[in-house]
């Protein structure tokens, strides 16, 4: 089962880096980079500020599968880029909620491509 | 002597998750409000205190309330995780 990101992202094209999340393994989610426009495309990967957006994007949409409520990205912490990412990559995401402090969360998020470990972020967002 | 050892923890945490570069344990005030005009933290601030004394001291903040109270001052941290049953040795 797959996923269409763009009725649960609030972000608009150029700003939307996730075309889609589908189920992956060993509870993993399997979220694919987006390629709409592809002025995003870049010969030698994403720079780690983009992976680090798109990974908050992919927490988005992992932690609030019903829609539930919009999410802000207010913090990066520890982000970490290990592969070259490119647009139509296919991540599988680990996350886990590190905290909560009223409308704050916090989680840790682990990505990994072709076997190995591709990009790490700690990702603080707000929203009810 | 408990008393001082967790007083001590405390502040060495707030030093060490909010990354406090150049402050020393004694440099902040136990009185002191954390927030505001005290230390100067903010929300941010307070959720990576909220997870560094869950990971530190196994004491959960379950809510903003809660949290408002105990992270007040250094002092009211101590008295919130006494109340939890941390001692200076944990």
């Amino acid at each position: 089962m797959s996923t269409a990101a763009p009725e649960r992202l609030p972000h608009e094209y150029p700003f939307r880096l996730v075309e889609r999340v589908e189920e992956g393994t060993r509870g993993r989610h399997a979220v694919v980079l987006a390629t709409a426009g592809g002025t995003l495309a870049a010969p030698d990967g994403w720079p780690v500020t983009l992976v680090a957006e798109a990974l908050a994007q992919a927490i988005i949409l992992v932690v609030r599968p019903l829609n539930t409520g919009g999410l802000r990205l207010v913090g990066l912490k520890n982000v970490r880029l290990y592969q070259k990412l490119a647009p139509g990559d296919r991540l599988e995401i680990e996350v886990e909620e590190l905290g909560v402090f009223g409308e704050l969360r916090r989680y840790s998020c682990r990505a990994h491509r072709a076997g190995a470990l591709a990009a790490v972020a700690e990702v603080t967002v707000s929203g009810s | 002597m408990t008393q001082v050892s967790l007083h001590g923890r405390v502040k060495q945490l707030i030093i060490d998750r909010l990354q406090l570069e150049g402050m020393k344990p004694e440099d902040i005030d136990d009185a002191a409000p954390l927030f505001g005009d005290g230390l100067g933290l903010d929300s941010i601030d307070a959720l990576e205190l909220v997870i560094g004394i869950e990971k530190t001291f196994g004491v959960r903040i379950q809510d903003e309330e809660v949290g408002a109270k105990a992270l007040a001052s250094v002092n009211a941290l101590v008295e919130f995780m006494r109340g939890k049953g941390v001692n200076g040795s944990a």
